[in-house]
């Protein structure tokens, strides 16, 4: 079913690709360029041929892990997004690494304390955040913390020759600005489910066998509330990777988020096409890891009961 | 020729634009004094300073140059994908790596009298018909695999560019007939032009004829390359680190004085604000005149604008091809309505020159007519006598360079005031040229030009009416422009230039409100960049930092 869904994703990006006003034999032949000169490139480039005709060459290649060459510079797209994939899998990895246990702390008191003061208060923070654009966001943690306070760098410059892990002080900032976007969402989802099962019949046994508390959150509300909420955390870990492109772009990290924005401007079609079925193929594995747990989980209970 | 001293003196600037950069110091000469300082100040002042009032004056150097230390620079980047192609136009970056590790033939000067400085070609000179010119190559230039300069690699090199190349380049070396050139001696390369042109040198030192090696096949970040750094380590999309080219045949003289740069790829104008601000760079490339003018003493940097010519022209184009810009009664009436000065102050926050509706301003065939004033009242009538009112009309555009869409805004605005209901379509950046034939198409379009001589301007973009000139077609102004670029002389060359200037004045479909700097910011203790002759995309090969 996902390898059907992707086919169909892939044929999406592509249409949508084409759909993109003007082309890039455009953009590389500049504006005083004649028109013979834009045919040229235009030929050389194959935008000449048949959709259908490259379509069935790319996704071809795409099943062969070729995902052509960019029409920049020339290097292969694969080459490009292994690059760029793995720092932004970095960056999402560790906000999710922050995100996932946030918000299920914050989403498990607010479920259980419906109508008091610190579900009222969780709920107002995570509707901020959520409302909040990453774009502002970001800007307000650099215009504190970077220039203000003057502890975190407000752009990331990775060494040459290292990776985002070499310069964690520089992570700081965008994966706090991406922690924040998806708490509120994942928050939000997890009190529900937390509520939910809060007024289930055997939360209320439970209690009634005097089990209160932290123990009563961890060993009776959480199990059950986890299942509902994985394809939640599917969706919130699937998007970390491709929301990133406003955080990415903001903070300069050399993510395959801020590939995709350069490569629209420029209409690099190779490179969109392959960063877009990237990032499809990312959220859909998500949520495929998501429905597997979510299974495992549900039958771990049944057993368990 | 021109050494060091004598050039800086001129006080011409060596920089470039978006499309059209001019390439590395070609002043540095074996008669120049090493010891002398880098003369900022006069390096900037251009020969038509007087038509550019409002540029800021770079501090005062301190001290002498000295050698060592390193700096960080940001600049806009290609994104994930780039060209090591130097004859393929990019971003700022790509430049400025350029720059940085290739040689150029040569540079423009901004001075009629001596428009060409040499840099790896020591002279161009036309024959008497100007139906050949002959490039002296440098001697004792090397690679840096050790091996010598030749007039062959220049030929190689131009053919490269014609072969491999893009943009206005390609189009303008099409004059040249590299087919029939001949390499006479190792330093010696004479090349026929197609048809007789007095600006070959402009051409050949526009900044784009980077030079290198015979028998290169593909550009990598480790060719062999003849410039001021060469590569130490190179990611895509993110930067490359250059170290001191010890051999490069400038640095006998000068320097290079620092032992190496960082370019790193920014790509947000704020984020090479804010990393110029914190430290993270000693140099930020390409500012907002927002940014430029909101910055206050208490802030760690200084800014630096470029001189004419180097500045870009922001535009309005009238298509002519559609009603009502068919009518030169509805153009004159739009160019009326603009209030130029309101959009250099409020757009530009004063940092540029004020436009009269043509662009290359500052270069030596650049026409000084009486500037056009803001007479709403006489726009008003002309439209009246047009019989056109009521009129409602779409301005396209796009953020492809700072002040572009404030520009179209503005203007829309002010054409409120003459009964115009203007409605400024904003495209996404990129698009506007992606699209050329929406763009080609709009009625009212928002443009923008890179520095070119206005002869080559008009010739790659306004002769024949191709779809660039936005309707207007015109064979006498096209017939004058092939002649002045066929004279010898100058003065009646300029001559015929002023005629077509006046032409295009009265009759074209040209607005051009203001021209704007190039605004770069700099740590106060990084001297000498703009000895490089090239604030747009400084190479960086006289640069030095203070004790």
């Amino acid at each position: 079913m996902a390898a059907l869904t992707l086919v169909a994703l892939s044929a999406l990006i592509l249409v949508a690709t084409e759909a993109l006003p003007g082309d890039a034999a455009n953009v590389i032949a500049g504006p005083n360029a004649t028109d013979v000169q834009r045919e040229q490139i235009r030929q050389e480039l194959g935008l000449d041929r048949p959709l259908p005709q490259r379509y069935v060459e790319w996704i071809g290649g795409a099943v062969r892990g070729d995902l052509g060459d960019a029409y920049v510079g020339g290097a292969p797209v694969r080459e490009i997004i292994e690059r760029r994939l793995g720092n932004s899998l970095i960056l999402a990895g560790l906000a999710a690494g922050v995100l996932i246990p946030l918000a299920l702390l914050a989403g498990t008191i607010a479920g259980m304390r419906a109508g008091e003061g610190a579900e009222r208060g969780i709920s107002l923070t995570a509707l901020v955040a959520f409302s909040v654009p990453e774009f502002v966001t970001g800007s307000v943690l650099i215009a504190v913390f970077a220039g203000a306070m003057g502890w975190f760098p407000p752009v990331v410059l990775l060494p040459f020759g290292g990776g985002p892990l070499d310069a964690p002080r520089s992570l700081v900032l965008p994966v706090l600005t991406l922690v924040i976007v998806a708490f509120g969402f994942a928050t939000r989802i997890i009190t529900a489910s937390v509520a939910d099962v809060t007024e289930s019949p055997y939360v209320e046994a439970a209690r009634l066998n005097g089990v209160t508390g932290w123990r009563l959150a961890c060993f009776h509300v959480l199990p059950n509330a986890l299942a509902p909420a994985m394809q939640a955390f599917g969706l919130v870990v699937g998007a970390l990777v491709g929301a990133a492109v406003v955080t990415e772009g903001l903070f300069n990290y050399p993510g395959i988020g801020a590939a995709l924005t350069t490569a629209v401007a420029a209409r690099d079609i190779p490179l969109v096409q392959g960063i877009s079925l990237t990032l499809a193929a990312i959220a859909l594995g998500a949520l495929v890891v998501a429905d597997l747990l979510e299974t495992t989980l549900t039958r771990h209970l049944r057993e368990t009961r | 020729m021109m050494n060091r001293r004598t050039f800086v003196s001129r006080g011409v600037a060596l920089t470039a634009a978006a499309a059209i950069p001019a390439g590395l110091l070609g002043a540095c000469s074996t008669e120049d004094d090493p010891s002398a300082p880098p003369d900022g100040v006069a390096s900037v002042a251009s020969p038509t300073t007087t038509a550019f009032p409002s540029p800021t004056e770079p501090a005062e150097p301190t001290g002498r140059p000295r050698h060592g230390g390193s700096i960080a620079a940001a600049f806009l980047g290609a994104g994930a994908a780039e060209s090591l192609n130097p004859f393929v136009p990019g971003p700022a970056l790509s430049f400025a790596r350029h720059r940085a590790i290739h040689g150029v033939v040569g540079n423009l000067t901004g001075d009629p009298e001596d428009p060409f400085a040499g840099d790896l070609v020591e002279s161009i000179e036309p024959s008497a018909d100007l139906t050949e010119y002959t490039l002296r190559v440098r001697p004792g230039v090397r690679f840096t695999d050790g091996k010598p300069l030749t007039a062959r690699d220049v030929a190689a090199s131009l053919e490269l560019a014609m072969t491999t190349g893009r943009g206005s380049f390609v189009r303008f070396m099409g004059e040249f007939d590299l087919a029939g050139g001949r390499v006479e001696d190792d330093h010696t390369l004479v090349l026929p032009t197609v048809a007789p042109i007095a600006d070959g040198a402009s051409i050949l030192g526009i900044g784009m004829a980077f030079v290198v090696q015979e028998g290169t096949t593909e550009f990598t970040a480790d060719m062999p390359t003849c410039g001021p750094f060469r590569v130490a380590e190179y990611v895509p999309g993110e930067g490359v680190r250059v170290v001191r080219n010890d051999d490069w045949w400038g640095g006998d003289i000068d320097g290079t004085y620092l032992d190496e740069v960082e370019l790193r790829a920014i790509g947000q104008e704020s984020a090479r604000v804010n990393a110029l601000r914190s430290g993270q760079v000693q140099f930020a490339n390409d500012l907002e005149p927002v940014s430029a003018s909101a910055i206050g003493p208490s802030d760690p940097f200084e800014i630096e604008e470029s001189a004419l010519p180097y500045v870009s022209g922001l535009s309005v184009v009238m298509n002519m091809a559609q009603p009502p810009f068919d009518d030169v009664r509805v153009r004159l009436a739009f160019k009326l309505a603009v209030n130029r000065q309101q959009i250099l102050d409020t757009v530009l926050h004063g940092h540029g020159v004020l436009g009269n509706d043509r662009y290359s301003i500052g270069f030596p065939d650049y026409t000084e007519l009486p500037q056009r004033e803001h007479d709403p009242a006489e726009a008003r009538r002309l439209l009246d006598e047009a019989g056109v009112s009521d009129l409602d009309i779409t301005l396209t555009t796009g953020p492809e360079t700072p002040g572009m869409i404030g520009t179209a805004l503005l203007v829309a605005e002010q054409l409120s005031e003459i009964g115009v209901r203007c409605e400024v379509e904003q495209l996404p950046p990129g698009q506007l040229f992606a699209d050329f034939e929406r763009y080609t198409n709009s009625t009212l379009a928002g443009s923008y030009s890179s520095a070119t001589p206005a002869g080559l301007y008009y010739a790659v973009s306004f002769t024949g009416g191709g779809p660039g000139s936005f309707g207007w077609h015109d064979a006498e102004v096209d017939r004058l422009v092939a002649q002045a670029r066929g004279t010898a002389d100058r003065e009646q060359r300029q001559t015929l230039f002023d005629e077509v200037a006046t032409r295009l004045h009265e009759d074209g479909n040209l607005i051009v409100p203001a021209h704007r700097t190039f605004i770069n910011g700099r740590v106060p203790g990084l001297r000498g960049v703009r000895d490089g002759r090239y604030e747009q995309f400084p190479s960086f090969a006289f640069a030095w930092l203070d004790d």
